[in-house]
C-alpha cells in the first residue's frame, strides 16, 4: 500500500527528549532502583566501590543515610534501608517490601543461624507454623540440608537460639520451631500438618 | 436475553425425540446448580433409582457462565447419586469447556432422559440436535472417543464422554471432556445405563450481556486487586520481592527460577507476578510441582485448565520415558488429588524407576491418572484407593476372602512383588471391567461396606484409612481437618465428598492468622476462626462462617463460577490491606443479566436451592431424622490422635458432644428443626417452596 | 526528532516493509537480537521452532508464542466483549477455539502426539494478519474495507458493508466473520484487548519503535 509509510510516520509517538542532568541522588536511586528490580538488596559498602559518574563515596554516604527520614532528597523519596549486622542495606520501596530486603540482608549477610532464627520466630508468631526445612532449601536460601543440620546442632549450645528447635512429621519432614510462640506439642501437630495431611487433603 | 440463554434442550433416549423449552420458570434458582436440582425435583420422583429408566441427568451452566467472568466454564451435573446410601440428589461440577459450549450453542440446561436401546451419542450444534450411533465407540477409552466424535463433528467440538468404567456401570464412573477435567458422582454409570456414550456440543451463538464494559471492568478488578492464585490463595510459597509474607503451603508456587522446563523451545521461568499484572498471572500457579513434586518441573510443558480461567490449575505434562516404557500416553492432565493418587499408600510397596533413579512413585501416579481418565473411572477424592489399599493391606487378607481363588491368582501379583508400575494399569482395567467381585470395590465405600457387612463390621466406614465424612459414603473433603466444626459442617450438606471450597481458600490462603481472623469475624463475629490445629468449642460465629461456606458454593455453582477460586473472600493486595470483596459475583450477576442482583438476593436464592436440596435429601432418607440419619459423622473423627483430647494445641479431633451442639446451632442458620435437622414449613415457604412443603407433608416428613 | 529522522530509522533498520519481506511464516530466518528475545517475552529455539509468529500491524508488532498459550480462550471473550457488546467467541477477531483440543482444525492421525488438549499441548491463537495485500479487502464487492487512517488497521465500513461474507471466504485463515445479529462483516481492527487480557503473555503488542530500539540493541 502506497500511504503506508504515511500512516506508520502518523503513529510513532514523539521520542522522549533525554532527561535533564541527573543529580547525585538521582543517580543513586536508579543505582538501587536497578538491584531492587533484581530481587536483591543494595549494600553501601558494594554501591561505594560501583559508585555511579560524578558521586563521590562522601556524598553517596551522606545523602543514602538520610533515606527515610524528612531531609531526605526528593530523588530517594522511594528508597530505604535495612539496618544489617554489618552493613546497611538499601532498596526500592514500590517494588520490594521490607521483608522481603530483610530476608535478602541475612542471606547476603551469610549468617544462617540468624537466618533460620529470624524466619522461624516470624513463621511460628504470624501463622503459627513450623519453617520446613524445603522453605530454606528453596528461593531464596537454597540452604543444603548438611547447612540446616549443621545449624541446628549449633543452634543448640547457643543462648540467644536456645528457643529453637527441630520437629520431625511421620513423612521424615523437618521444621524449625521458636518456643517463644510455640509448644514442642503444638509445633509437632503444626510439621505433621504442612508435611502430610495437607497433602492427604489437596 | 441477557446472560441466560432462556432455554433448555430436552434429549429423550428412549423416544429418539429432542425439544427445546423454556428455562424461565427456573431462574429463581440462578441457574447451573440451582436450576439442574429444581428439575430433577419436578421430573424424577422420589424413590427412583440412578440406573432406572426414569433417572434424568441435567447439565446445566448460570447466567454468569460464557460472559467472560474469570473462572466461570464449569458445568454442573444433577443426578442421583450411585455410590452413597440413599442414593440422594447429587451434584457434580465439571470444568474444562462443556459449560461454556452448552451456552454457546443456546442453551442453559440439557435434561437426558429416558434410555436408549442401543449405543448413541447426542451430537449438538446450535439449535441441530442429533441422536447418532455409537456402536463403533462403545468400548472405547475417553481420549479415543474424543478423537472419534471429533473427526466427526470437527476439532473444535466439546466431547463429554464415558470410558469403559461407565458403559460397565461401575458406580464409581465418570464423564470427562478435554482429557482429564471429570464430572463425578456416578455420572458415569448413569450414561451407561443409558446407552449413552457421549454428549458433542459445539455452539455458535452470542451469550449477550447487558453492560459489556461493566463486566470488562470487573474482569480487570478481580485480575488485578482480587484473585491470587488457584483456591484464591494470595500469598505466594517463596518469598518475592513485592510480597510481605510467604506460606509454603499455598498455590501460589510460580517464583523465578521454577519453569515450565518442558515449554517448547526451552524452559519458561514463572518468575515474579506482583499482583497488578494481569499478564503474567497465568505463571502464579505452577501446579506440577504443587501436585506431583519437584520432579515435575522438566516435564512441564505448560499449565492448561478450563475455558475463561486464568489461573490454569491443570498441569499439563509430557512424560516420553513413561510412554516409551508402558506404551501409556506421555501427555496428560488432571488436577488435584486425582494426580498420583494411586501411588499414594500401598497398592504398590515398591516402585521400578522409569528415567532416572527414584522417580517410580512419580512415573506410576501419573500413569494411573493417565489409565483411569482413560477409562473414565472416578477416584471420588480417593476414596477408590483407599477401598483398595483396605482390601491388599495385610497381604491381601481381605481380598482373599472376597475374590474366589481363580480371580484373585488373574491379578498379576508378581508385577506388585517386582514393583512394575504398569500393576496399576491392570488393577484399575480389571476394576473399570465391571466382571468379577473385584469390580465391586468401586461401589462406593457405603455399598462395599453393605456387601461385605460381615468382615467389615462397623469399622471400615468409620476408619481413618477410609477418612470418609460420614458412613453415608462421603469422602471427608476439607471436613474437620479445616477450621474445625465449620469444615466438617460444610460436608454433612452433600450427599457425595464435602464439595465446598469456600472455607479452605480462606484458611489455606497463605494469610497469617491474625490477619485472617481480623478479616473473617469482622464478617461473621468473634471466635469465627480458631488457629490452625487450636480449635475451640462451637459458636455462632463458626455456625454462620459455616452456612456462608455452603451457601457461597451454591452461587458459585450456579451462576457458574468457579468455588475452586471463588470467593474473593481476601486479596493479594497490601494496599487493600489483603481484604477482598464478596459483592463481585452479585455485581457480575447484575452486569450479565440486566436485573438488580444485590449479594442479599444472591445469598437468597442460594439458600433457596439448598432448602431444596435438603428438601429432596429428606425425602430420600425417608425421615425427619437427618440428625441421626443423614448427618452422622465417621468415629475417626472423635476418636484420632489418641494422646490428646479434643480442643488441644496440635491435633483436630472434634467432640462428640461439641459436634451436636454444632449441628444444632447449624440448622438454626438454616431454619431447619433444631432436634432432627430437617427444613420447616415456615422456612420452606420463606423461600417459596410451599409446594415442596406440601409435598413433604404429604409423605409425613415435615417436622414437628 | 523529525518526521524524517524516524523514517530514516526505520527505513534503514526494521520497516515494517523489510520486515513483512523477511517473515513469511513468524521470525525464522530473521536475525534476532537477545534484546528482540527478551523484548517478545520468547527463546531462540521457540523462534527456530516456529513456534512464535509475528504479525506486523502498522502501528506494532503482534507476537503469538505458542509455547505460552495455555488455550483459556479469554482472547477470544475479551475481543466479542470490547467490540460487540456481547460475548461469541464464534465471531472473534482471533481464532483459537476450534484448534484448542488438538492443536489444529483437524483432528491428527497421530492425535496423542499431536497438540492442544487431547495432545500434547502446542496451540496457539490464529490472529489477523493486517495483510499488506488483503484477499478480504479486494474481494469485498461493496468497497467497505480499507486501512484505517489513524491506526493503519483494515477496518470494515460497516455502512458500506452488505454482510455478504465474501471477505470471510477470501481470507485465507477466514479471518472476517458475519455477525448474525447486525449482518455486517467483523474483523480485526488491532485494538489489542486480546493481548492486555492475555493471563500468560502469549499474545503480546509491541510497538514499532521498541522493535526498532531492540533490533539495534
Amino acid at each position: 500500500m502506497e500511504n503506508e509509510q504515511e500512516l506508520l510516520e502518523q503513529q510513532t509517538p514523539p521520542v522522549e527528549e533525554p532527561a535533564p542532568n541527573e543529580t547525585p541522588a538521582a543517580k543513586l536511586a536508579a543505582c538501587i532502583l536497578e538491584t531492587t528490580r533484581e530481587a536483591h538488596v543494595t549494600p553501601l559498602k558494594k554501591l561505594k566501590l560501583h559508585l555511579p559518574q560524578g558521586v563521590t563515596p562522601e556524598e553517596a554516604e551522606a545523602l543514602l543515610t538520610k533515606a527515610g527520614t524528612p531531609e531526605a532528597d526528593p530523588a530517594l523519596e522511594k528508597i530505604a534501608f535495612i539496618q544489617g549486622k554489618k552493613d546497611l542495606y538499601f532498596y526500592e520501596t514500590t517494588l520490594m517490601t521490607a521483608h522481603f530486603a530483610e530476608l535478602d540482608t541475612l542471606i547476603v549477610e551469610k549468617d544462617i543461624l540468624r537466618t533460620i532464627a529470624t524466619v522461624t520466630r516470624s513463621d511460628c508468631k504470624l501463622y503459627p507454623r513450623p519453617t520446613q526445612f524445603s522453605k530454606l532449601k528453596a528461593y531464596p536460601f537454597y540452604f543444603s540440608e548438611d547447612e540446616l543440620e549443621g545449624a541446628a546442632a549449633r543452634m543448640e549450645k547457643l543462648e540467644e537460639y536456645a528457643d529453637i528447635g527441630v520437629v520431625t512429621a511421620s513423612n521424615g519432614g523437618k521444621g524449625f520451631y521458636s518456643t517463644q510462640f510455640v509448644s514442642r506439642g503444638y509445633a509437632q501437630g503444626l510439621i505433621e500438618q504442612v508435611e502430610v495431611e495437607e497433602r492427604e487433603n489437596p | 436475553m441477557n446472560g441466560w440463554t432462556g432455554k433448555m434442550l430436552r434429549v429423550n433416549l428412549t423416544t429418539g425425540s429432542t425439544s427445546v423449552e423454556s428455562s424461565e420458570k427456573y431462574f429463581d434458582y440462578i441457574g447451573g446448580k440451582g436450576m439442574a436440582n429444581r428439575i430433577l425435583y419436578d421430573e424424577v420422583p422420589a424413590g427412583t433409582k440412578p440406573l432406572d429408566e426414569a433417572s434424568k441427568v441435567i447439565f446445566a451452566a448460570g447466567p454468569n457462565c460464557g460472559g467472560s467472568a474469570p473462572c466461570s466454564s464449569r458445568t454442573t451435573m444433577s443426578f442421583l447419586s450411585t455410590f452413597t446410601k440413599y442414593n440422594a440428589i447429587c451434584d457434580a461440577h465439571m470444568g474444562g469447556d462443556t459449560a461454556i459450549m452448552m451456552k454457546y450453542a443456546g442453551y442453559d440446561a440439557i435434561i437426558i432422559e429416558g434410555k436408549s436401546a442401543k449405543p448413541v451419542y447426542i451430537a449438538i450444534k446450535d439449535d441441530n440436535v442429533e441422536i447418532k450411533d455409537a456402536a463403533s465407540l462403545w468400548g472405547k477409552m475417553t481420549m479415543d472417543t474424543v478423537a472419534e466424535i471429533c473427526k466427526v463433528e470437527g476439532a473444535g467440538t466439546n466431547v463429554v464422554t464415558i470410558g469403559p468404567a461407565g458403559e460397565n456401570l461401575i458406580p464409581l464412573a465418570n464423564v470427562l471432556n478435554n482429557g482429564g477435567h471429570s464430572g463425578g458422582g456416578g455420572i458415569g454409570a448413569i450414561f451407561g445405563s443409558k446407552n449413552l456414550k457421549a454428549l458433542a456440543i459445539y455452539g455458535t451463538k452470542a451469550v449477550y450481556v447487558a453492560d459489556s464494559a461493566k463486566i470488562l471492568e470487573l474482569n480487570k478488578y478481580v485480575l488485578e486487586d482480587l484473585m491470587g492464585s488457584n483456591n484464591n490463595h494470595v500469598v505466594p510459597t517463596v518469598a518475592q520481592s513485592w510480597s510481605e509474607y510467604e506460606n509454603a503451603s499455598t498455590r501460589w508456587t510460580g517464583h523465578p527460577g521454577l519453569t515450565w522446563g518442558a515449554a517448547e523451545g526451552g524452559p519458561i521461568d514463572t518468575g515474579e507476578s506482583p499482583p497488578g499484572e494481569i499478564t503474567k498471572f497465568g505463571y502464579r500457579c505452577q501446579k506440577a510441582v504443587f501436585d506431583w513434586g519437584d520432579i515435575a518441573e522438566k516435564y512441564t510443558v505448560k499449565m492448561t485448565g478450563c475455558a475463561t480461567c486464568p489461573v490454569r490449575c491443570y498441569a499439563s505434562l509430557r512424560v516420553p520415558e513413561l510412554e516409551a516404557k508402558t506404551g501409556v500416553k506421555a501427555a496428560h492432565a488432571n488436577t488435584c488429588l486425582a494426580n498420583g493418587v494411586y501411588a499414594r499408600n500401598n497398592l504398590l510397596p515398591t516402585f521400578q524407576d522409569v528415567a532416572e533413579p527414584g522417580d517410580g512413585k512419580f512415573m506410576a501416579g501419573y500413569l494411573a491418572t493417565t489409565v483411569a481418565d482413560d477409562l473414565g473411572l472416578w477416584d471420588n477424592y480417593g476414596e477408590l484407593n483407599a477401598t483398595l489399599n483396605y482390601f491388599v493391606k495385610d497381604d491381601c487378607a481381605l481380598l482373599k476372602q472376597i475374590l474366589p481363588p481363580a480371580e484373585f491368582d488373574s491379578i498379576p501379583w508378581d508385577k506388585r512383588e517386582a514393583g512394575d508400575i504398569t500393576f496399576l494399569k491392570d488393577l484399575l482395567e480389571a476394576v473399570a471391567s465391571g466382571k468379577g467381585e473385584l469390580s465391586h470395590l468401586a461401589d462406593g465405600a457405603y455399598f462395599v461396606s453393605e456387601r461385605y457387612k460381615s468382615l467389615l463390621g462397623d469399622e471400615f466406614l468409620h476408619s481413618s484409612a477410609m477418612g470418609l465424612w460420614g458412613p453415608l459414603g462421603g469422602k471427608r473433603h476439607h471436613g474437620n481437618e479445616c477450621a474445625a466444626q465449620v469444615g466438617l459442617l460444610t460436608n454433612i450438606i452433600y450427599n457425595r465428598d464435602g464439595m465446598c471450597h469456600t472455607i479452605v481458600n480462606i484458611t489455606g490462603s497463605g494469610l497469617p492468622y491474625d490477619l485472617q481472623k481480623s478479616i473473617i469475624e469482622e464478617i461473621f463475629g468473634a471466635g469465627a476462626l480458631d488457629k490452625p490445629k487450636a480449635y475451640t468449642p462451637m459458636n455462632e460465629s463458626k455456625a454462620k462462617f459455616a452456612k456462608f461456606g455452603v451457601i457461597r458454593q451454591v452461587i458459585h455453582d450456579s451462576m457458574t463460577l468457579c468455588n475452586w477460586v471463588w470467593p474473593m473472600t481476601f486479596s493479594p493486595r497490601k494496599d487493600r490491606g489483603y481484604k477482598g470483596d464478596l459483592s463481585v459475583e452479585a455485581q457480575y450477576m447484575a452486569a450479565v443479566t440486566g436485573q438488580p442482583w444485590t449479594e442479599e438476593s444472591l445469598n437468597e436464592a442460594a439458600e433457596r436451592v439448598i432448602q431444596l436440596q435438603r428438601a429432596m435429601t429428606v425425602e430420600a432418607v425417608g425421615s425427619t431424622d437427618m440428625r441421626n440419619l443423614h448427618d452422622v459423622v465417621s468415629n475417626f473423627i472423635f476418636d484420632m490422635d489418641p494422646d490428646k483430647k479434643a480442643f488441644e494445641e496440635g491435633t483436630v479431633k472434634l467432640d462428640r458432644d461439641d459436634w451436636q451442639t454444632a449441628l444444632t446451632m447449624f440448622y438454626k442458620e438454616f431454619g431447619w428443626d433444631e432436634t432432627t435437622g430437617a427444613p420447616t414449613r415456615a422456612t420452606l415457604e420463606k423461600f417459596g417452596l410451599k409446594d415442596v412443603a406440601d409435598a413433604l407433608d404429604a409423605k409425613g416428613l415435615l417436622p414437628g | 526528532m523529525s518526521d524524517e529522522k524516524k523514517l530514516g530509522i526505520l527505513e534503514k533498520e526494521y520497516s515494517r516493509r523489510q520486515f513483512l519481506k523477511l517473515s513469511g511464516k513468524g521470525l525464522a530466518g530473521i536475525p534476532i537480537t537477545a534484546a528482540m528475545l527478551t523484548l517478545f517475552g520468547c527463546t531462540q529455539q521457540q523462534v527456530e521452532d516456529g513456534k512464535v509468529e509475528a504479525i506486523a500491524t502498522p502501528t506494532s508488532l503482534l507476537v503469538v508464542n505458542r509455547a505460552k498459550c495455555t488455550g483459556c480462550q479469554r482472547c477470544e471473550t475479551n475481543c466479542t466483549l470490547t467490540n460487540d457488546g456481547k460475548a461469541q467467541p464464534w465471531l472473534s477477531r482471533l481464532h483459537v477455539r476450534d484448534s484448542v483440543v488438538f492443536g489444529a482444525t483437524e483432528v491428527p492421525a497421530d492425535y496423542m502426539h499431536g497438540g492442544g488438549f487431547l495432545g500434547e499441548w502446542d496451540m496457539g491463537p490464529e490472529t489477523c494478519k493486517q495483510c499488506a495485500d488483503p484477499k478480504c479487502m479486494s474481494a469485498c464487492p461493496a468497497s467497505a474495507i480499507a486501512p484505517d487512517p489513524n491506526t493503519g488497521a483494515r477496518v470494515v465500513d460497516t455502512e458500506k458493508c452488505i454482510g455478504c461474507g465474501a471477505c470471510e471466504a477470501a481470507c485465507p485463515w477466514h479471518m472476517p466473520k458475519v455477525d448474525p445479529d447486525t449482518k455486517k462483516s467483523t474483523k480485526c481492527i488491532t485494538c489489542g484487548a486480546c493481548a492486555a487480557g492475555c493471563p500468560t503473555g502469549a499474545l503480546s503488542v509491541i510497538p514499532w519503535e521498541d522493535v526498532v530500539a531492540a533490533a539495534n540493541a
